[in-house]
């Protein structure tokens, strides 16, 4: 029975994706919702019957489909298992996924392409179940594929859009790195452990040495496979873009669940990481100067939904952190709770744009808690959350990582720096929630008379989601309250060996009161800034000096076309100019001569005579004689 | 045994179907019980069961598709009867321990396609084709005939096992030899190899596209597992001697088979190269001459024959409708019947070797079984030829994909889809899981 | 006394085999064939075999080339209407053939002789005794002959009928 629900929950969204995919325009909306959104809640409520199952303390519940590649000593079945980590995976994905299912029932409701876009959301969610529920690498690998071709087909969505089709192929180049990345590592631990299954490979690396460099490449390998996913330095510059796809989108993909695979795929093999402190402090290090970089630029972007993708990267970089210093569970806890506010804030988003008539720009709006009091008051409390206000859930999670990077050995620069960014991204936060909720309306006439609160279905998903972004954090209070860390206890057995890094109660308080006064100061600073004085910022044209550079991202995206697409593209054309030309395919067409000449010759000889037919018999009966009597 | 149940059902093709079923039926009953009948006539083994299976397999695909080709047409009856005259010919040369029975069936299933291959009798080409068929192949049953009465005045018997026993003892006259090159010669011919496949372009071509289909199919399958038994069960005890001629032969049809395939724009003289080409490796097999041989053969037979079926019930609707062959009639297949075009694509790929499909997997396990006896060159010159039948099959694919002003638009009933996506789903999953095959016997 | 009796037979049957080839008109051909079936019957009773002897004449020379004669009597052929062969492929033809036979007796000239089965019933060709092998040692080839015949027959139809278009 268990195993059963183990196979129904990918299945179902399956069965859905490909239904609706089949009935396409024929199918009317009723029947697609019913379909879509009911595919993936059953999928939820089988995940929690598991999610109880494991609490009560079952042991992993598997379900093997197949054998499906046994190559050799190679063996792989294509079968899942559910612990304790895709549980909780299990839970976000499908939890999130219908509640923005329903969203998107709203929010998509005008667009012709309508089974279109709940296929490929149904398909994402299977793939993205895959991800998180295989027992091997290669599972995990196909739904790492499959969750990039999703995303690919979902920012491109409105394919019309030239500019948007080039997002989507940047976010699948992008990807496609860093998978090369994943790849490599899979066959570096194929080659170090003669297996790809988790079980096994786990159970030799526990007892492997510290330090060994072949774990360290491998650990380095995998990283880059979710400096892609999770769209870290240097290959984030895909995320923002991404926000070409619909708000959905963004809120379930780019915020909630894809890109946090790069997270999941690392606390699975945390084993490695822990056996390998260098690898661990590089991830790190390159998650505090994401976390950092990209805070800086989300001060400056006018672009509600582009402020918001920054501020993901900029939180999946906490996330890393937590992860390179060993605090496995935390980085968990941060995607948890992460998960909640920021689809929250992204589904907000996506109900001003509604509002607004696809306006997205902050400058343009203002004074939309008027006119939009449950997206106002569910946005505060995304906010608040993501500020880190206690007793909201982005407190609970930030303070922990803090605490625990700052325990890390050599980590109090990382501490610094994240403390800095946590500081900024207060401001920027409320800079947007000031100027899009607060002062005068700066729209046109026609959106002012179009301006309206949302339908149920979208505004439903966002009461509850706020209900969660303010009260997640629950699950992992600080030591301080003395009472059980209820996520800790329950990852558990999936964490192996890795190093306690425990806050002292002092250290804890301390964090809070200091963390609380300066989001204070940062709110009323940033309340100064843009409603009383109204301030708004300037197009980017007229910025000056640093803050020109960080309004163009720091013109990361002209290097990137400068180093590596430009000459790229000067060899490409060399290349197809002149070695393509004249090498491979002069090669190619003597072949290719040669044998169309020879064909043509040789088809001389069948002239239809028998008489020549029998003749070329009798010859080559000769010809055996001859051959083996006389030349033997 | 299965024989007699054939002969009297000719009325119908449901009938026939049913009786082929029943066929199948008492076929697999015989599941590994090693029989022989008749004063060792026959011998039902496994090879055997599978091969007379892929028969009448065959012969009942056949039947599905040609159901509609003979829908207007009279003279249905007589061909059925022919087919199963032709079928029991076929099934006697898959299950043969004597020379005579061997001789029997190849006649059996000669003449029937003598017969069938001139049934056009409007068209000129048929005539001629069958003519000329009737003529050499009366020629090579002469040299295959002299071959089995030098190799009777050796031996004393036309058993095959005997024969084994005599080949084993040693010391064999040289009369043996002359004997052994002449049965090869017949059985070169049979199989349309070079240089005996004169007659196949021709025949292939000027045949009903029905027959052609039938005759790349049972009567090809036929001739490779007559050949195989023969030279498995009597002169595997001389392999050293006649290996080196089948070597040759087989390189020598499988360079030239493609090659000549390239420059043919008529799709129907294209599959008659294409089965030569194909006869090449499945002589590989021959010269494996050991179980993995026997597998990889009855693998290579299978996918071949599914993919050829399909590939001449695509002729057929194509011919009735636009009355013509030529490759240019595909353009603009893929736009106009996608799922055709589909469909015909993994039917070419299969024919190719390319993987997913079953062609694939059929050429990869004869590579590797020819491999691991150490015909390294052999299989080189294999994979080379067969680079150059990618070329000349996937030309039809480019040009179903090509925009052409000409609308060739197909009316594909129902019924012929269905059969195409048997078709096709026999070659995935055969693509899939050749271990069906593979480890049947 | 059989010795020379076969070498006569031979000489004959390879006299007339070959004046098969080369008489002008199809009707001497005919004939000349019906001659050399006469000489291997003659070969056939030197091995005892009266049975096979007789039924060689009755079929072939009897039925058979009768069936030959008329046919070729309907076609009307003669020297005149024969397809004129270039003489190129004509000397190919003979070069051709041979070439096979000089490989074939090479091949077979260093045969041995095979000791001849004393075993061998020399009552094997009367009518009984093969009568006894064919029905029961040979039973099998036998009905399956007849399915062969069958299949020729139907196909003779089959090519005979009438086209109804």
């Amino acid at each position: 029975m268990d195993s059963l629900i183990v196979l129904l929950i990918p299945l179902l969204p399956l069965i859905g994706f490909i239904i609706s995919g089949t009935l396409n325009k024929q199918a009317n909306h009723t029947l697609i919702n019913g379909l879509t959104c009911g595919s993936v809640f059953v999928s939820f409520l089988l995940s929690v019957i598991l999610f109880y199952q494991l609490q009560s303390g079952s042991a992993p519940i598997s379900y093997k489909l197949l054998n499906w590649i046994y190559v050799g000593a190679l063996k792989l079945d294509l079968s899942f298992t559910v612990d304790a980590l895709s549980s909780i995976m299990l839970l976000i994905i499908t939890g999130i996924g219908f509640l923005i299912h329903v969203y998107s029932t709203g929010y998509m409701h005008d667009e012709p392409d309508y089974a279109r876009f709940f296929s490929y959301l149904n398909l994402f969610v299977f793939f993205m179940l895959l991800l998180v529920m295989g027992n091997n690498f290669v599972v995990m690998f196909v739904g790492w594929e499959g969750v990039g071709l999703c995303s690919y087909l979902l920012i491109g969505f409105w394919f019309k859009n030239n500019a948007y089709n080039d997002a989507a192929k940047k976010a699948f180049v992008m990807n496609r790195i860093g998978d090369l990345g994943f790849l490599i590592g899979m066959f570096l631990i194929l080659n170090k452990f003669g297996s790809l299954n988790y079980q096994t490979v786990f159970d030799l690396a526990s007892h492997a040495a510290t330090n060994d460099p072949t774990i360290t490449v491998i650990c380095i390998c995998l990283f880059i496979g979710a400096l892609g996913k999770s769209a870290q330095i240097p290959l984030y510059t895909w995320l923002p873009d991404a926000m070409a796809g619909p708000t959905p989108v963004s809120a379930l993909i780019h915020a909630a669940t894809m890109v946090t695979a790069g997270i999941y795929m690392i606390v699975r093999t945390n084993v490695l990481y822990t056996l390998s402190p260098d690898a661990g402090f590089l991830v790190a290090v390159m998650g505090v100067a994401t976390a950092l970089f990209a805070a800086t630029i989300g001060l400056k972007q006018n672009d509600i939904k582009k402020v918001l993708a920054y501020s993901t990267v900029s939180q999946l970089g906490y996330m890393f952190a937590a992860l390179g210093v060993g605090a496995y569970e935390t980085g968990m806890f941060h995607v948890i709770t992460h998960a909640f506010f920021k689809a929250l804030l992204f589904l907000c988003a996506g109900s001003v744009i509604h509002a607004m008539s696809g306006e997205q720009d902050i400058r343009s709006m203002g004074g939309l808690r008027k006119k939009l009091p449950i997206t106002h008051i569910t946005f505060f409390i995304g906010t608040l959350a993501i500020s880190g206000f206690p007793p909201f859930s982005g407190f609970f999670s930030k303070d922990e990582i803090l605490a625990k990077v700052h325990e890390y050995n050599g980590g109090f620069m990382l501490f610094t720096i994240l403390a800095i960014t946590s500081v900024i991204t207060a401001f920027y936060m409320f800079r947007l929630y000031w100027l899009t909720f607060w002062g005068n309306f700066r729209g046109n006439s026609h959106q002012a008379s179009h301006l309206h609160e949302s339908p149920k279905s979208i505004t439903i998903p966002l009461i509850l989601l706020a209900v969660f972004a303010a009260s997640a954090g629950l699950i992992g209070l600080p030591h301080l309250f003395h009472a059980p860390h209820l996520l800790n206890n329950f990852l558990a057995p999936v964490i192996i060996n890795a190093p306690t890094l425990e806050a002292s109660a002092s250290f804890e308080i301390a964090l809070i009161v200091v963390s609380l006064i300066v989001l204070a100061l940062v709110t009323y600073i940033t309340y100064q800034i843009y409603v009383a004085k109204a301030r708004i910022p300037v197009a980017d044209a007229d910025e000056k000096g640093i803050s020109k550079w960080v309004a163009n991202k720091y013109y990361i995206d002209e290097l990137y076309n400068a180093l590596i697409t430009q000459p790229l593209q000067a060899v490409s054309t060399f290349a197809n100019n002149y070695i393509e030309k004249y090498v491979i395919d002069g090669t190619v067409n003597s072949f290719r001569w040669l044998t169309n000449t020879g064909s043509l010759l040789i088809r001389q000889i069948q002239t239809g005579s028998i008489g020549l037919y029998i003749f070329g018999i009798v010859i080559g009966i000769i010809c055996m004689f001859v051959f083996k009597f006389y030349l033997a | 045994m299965l024989a007699e149940i054939f002969s009297f059902k000719k009325i119908l093709p449901v009938l026939v179907f049913f009786g082929l079923a029943t066929a199948l039926y008492f076929n697999f009953n015989d599941w590994s019980t090693y029989h022989s009948y008749f004063y060792n006539m026959t011998t039902i083994d496994n090879f055997s069961i599978v091969f007379s299976s892929l028969l009448i397999g065959a012969v009942i695909m056949w039947l599905l598709m040609a159901g509609s080709y003979y829908r207007d047409e009279n003279k249905i009856t007589d061909h059925l009867a022919i087919i199963c005259f032709a079928l029991v010919g076929g099934i006697l040369m898959t299950s043969y321990t004597n020379l005579m029975m061997l001789f029997v069936g190849i006649e059996t299933i000669s003449i029937s396609m003598y017969v069938l291959a001139a049934s056009d009798k409007v068209s000129l080409r048929s005539n001629e084709a069958g003519l000329k068929y009737f003529l050499m192949g009366a020629f090579a049953t002469g040299l295959l005939l002299f071959g089995i009465a030098l190799i009777y005045g050796c031996t004393a018997s036309f058993d095959l096992g005997v024969i084994a026993g005599y080949v084993s003892a040693g010391n064999l006259p040289q009369m043996f030899y002359v004997g052994l090159i002449l049965i090869l010669s017949g059985m070169f011919f049979k199989a349309g190899v070079i240089p005996f496949h004169w007659w196949t372009p021709d025949v292939y071509q000027g045949a009903p596209t029905a027959i052609t289909a039938f005759m790349a199919t049972v009567v090809k399958a036929a001739a490779f597992a007559s050949f195989f038994r023969l030279f498995q069960m009597s002169f595997a005890g001389v392999a050293g001697w006649w290996i080196e001629i089948l070597i040759i032969v087989s390189a020598v049809t499988m360079i030239f088979g493609n090659l000549m395939a390239v420059s043919q724009t008529s799709l129907k003289r294209l599959f008659a190269y294409s089965s030569i080409a194909h006869a090449g490796y499945m002589l590989m097999a021959i010269i494996a001459c050991n179980d993995m041989g026997a597998r990889s053969l009855i693998l290579y037979a299978y996918a071949y024959s599914a993919a050829s079926i399909g590939a001449f019930a695509f002729l057929i609707i194509l011919i009735n409708q636009l009355q013509t062959d030529h490759q240019d009639a595909l353009k603009g297949l893929a736009y106009s019947n996608p799922l055709l075009a589909i469909f015909l694509a993994v039917i070419l790929i299969s024919l190719a070797g390319i993987p997913p499909t079953a062609g694939f997997f059929a050429k990869y396990y004869l590579f590797t079984t020819l491999i691991s006896q150490g015909y390294v060159g052999l299989v080189i010159i294999a994979v080379l030829s067969s680079l150059i039948g990618v070329y000349f099959y996937l030309r039809p694919i480019i040009f179903m994909f090509q925009h052409s002003n000409v609308e060739t638009k197909l009316k594909i009933s129902q019924s012929s889809l269905a059969f195409f996506a048997l078709v096709t789903l026999i070659i995935v999953i055969l693509g899939f899981m050749p271990q069906l095959i593979i480890e049947i016997i | 006394m059989s010795v020379i009796a076969f070498y006569i037979l031979t000489v004959l049957c390879i006299f007339s085999a070959l004046m098969v080839v080369f008489s002008k008109k199809p009707v001497h051909s005919v004939l000349y064939t019906i001659f050399c079936f006469f000489n291997i019957a003659g070969h056939f009773l030197l091995l005892n075999a009266q049975f096979l002897a007789i039924v060689h004449i009755i079929v072939y020379a009897g039925a058979i080339m009768v069936l030959f004669l008329f046919t070729i009597m309907f076609l009307n052929l003669n020297a005149e209407v024969e397809p004129h062969k270039s003489n190129l492929l004509k000397v190919a033809a003979v070069v051709c053939g041979g070439l096979l036979l000089l490989i074939l007796v090479s091949c077979l000239k260093g045969a041995e002789n095979i000791p001849v089965n004393p075993m061998l019933d020399t009552q094997m060709g009367m009518v009984k005794n093969l009568g006894m092998v064919l029905y029961n040692e040979y039973m099998l080839p036998f009905e399956m002959l007849s399915i062969l015949f069958l299949s020729a027959m139907v196909g003779a139809v089959l090519l005979g009928k009438k086209e109804t278009k």
